[in-house]
């Protein structure tokens, strides 16, 4: 039903004679029919009134976006998977403290392998926020934290046992 | 049980042979044979940290295993209030023996 229109047979306003609401009739006179026509034709025209688009909807705007996927973005629709070696970050970050006293080799090298696995997964959730669980990727957090520590810590005694050797020469027995 | 060969193999510690101080984990496993033989007084006076660092281990297999909510906040501060100990343990036991020269 397009207003604008002349050739459409259903339109009140058109010049088209063979319109059916005028179909015989004289057109001075007032005709009940048409009235009901033309009721029918605004009804229809309210229908297509779309506030948003500024007129008439003509099918001009552009498509609504795509709703999102919700296999990625809902949390609660399943789907999720656990950071990859979310829970061996955790443990090596752990381990990492608890080891770094002997000589603080143990501990260095857990530490560097739990910052190594806890950035690659941190880098992978940032790309992508919606696939992974928030509970593994607060494992990732603790993991990398605790991480942080043992090396340092790892590397504190590391280097001041080096220093030591190298400037003090005795044996190692005698204390535990 | 028999620790006497596990008291004759303990690991020395480089860091105290070669610099003449206890390391922050000296004590470790003298205290770790106190708990074992169960002198839990003993365990704490020699290494405190030790008690603490063993729940936060055990806490953490729990919490991998049962996939609790809130476990990692829990296991953080399980692992922050060890470390303080031990550091604070630490700190005590390096100026007792640097003041009791």
């Amino acid at each position: 039903m397009n207003p604008n229109d002349p050739n459409d047979p259903n339109n009140p306003w058109s010049n088209n004679p063979y319109s059916p609401g005028q179909q015989g009739q004289n057109p001075n006179q007032p005709n009940w029919n048409q009235n009901q026509q033309n009721q029918q034709n605004w009804n229809q025209n309210q229908q297509n009134w779309n506030p948003h688009s500024g007129g008439l909807n003509q099918g001009q705007y552009p498509p609504p976006p795509p709703p999102p996927n919700p296999f990625f973005q809902n949390p609660f629709f399943g789907g999720q998977s656990t950071l990859p070696n979310a829970q061996a970050i955790l443990v090596l970050g752990i381990c990492s403290v608890v080891f770094s006293f002997c000589y603080g080799f143990l501990g260095v090298i857990l530490g560097v392998i739990a910052l190594v696995l806890g950035n690659k997964a941190n880098e992978q959730y940032l790309q992508n926020p919606g696939m992974y669980t928030e509970a593994s990727y607060s494992n990732v957090k603790a993991g990398r934290i605790c991480g942080i520590v043992g090396l340092s810590l790892g590397a504190l005694i590391l280097i001041i046992v080096i220093f030591a050797i190298a400037t003090v020469s005795r044996g190692f027995g005698g204390f535990y | 049980m028999d620790l006497s060969w596990l008291e004759s193999h303990l690991i020395p510690c480089p860091f105290k042979s070669l610099t003449g101080f206890d390391c922050p984990g000296c004590g470790f496993q003298r205290s770790s044979l106190f708990l074992l033989r169960g002198d839990l007084i003993k365990s704490i006076e020699i290494f405190p940290a030790l008690i603490p660092f063993l729940i936060t281990i055990v806490f953490m297999i729990v919490h991998l295993r049962m996939k609790m909510k809130n476990g990692t906040r829990i296991l953080m501060t399980m692992y922050s209030v060890s470390l303080g100990i031990l550091l604070v343990n630490y700190i005590i036991k390096e100026i007792f023996f640097f003041t009791a020269r």
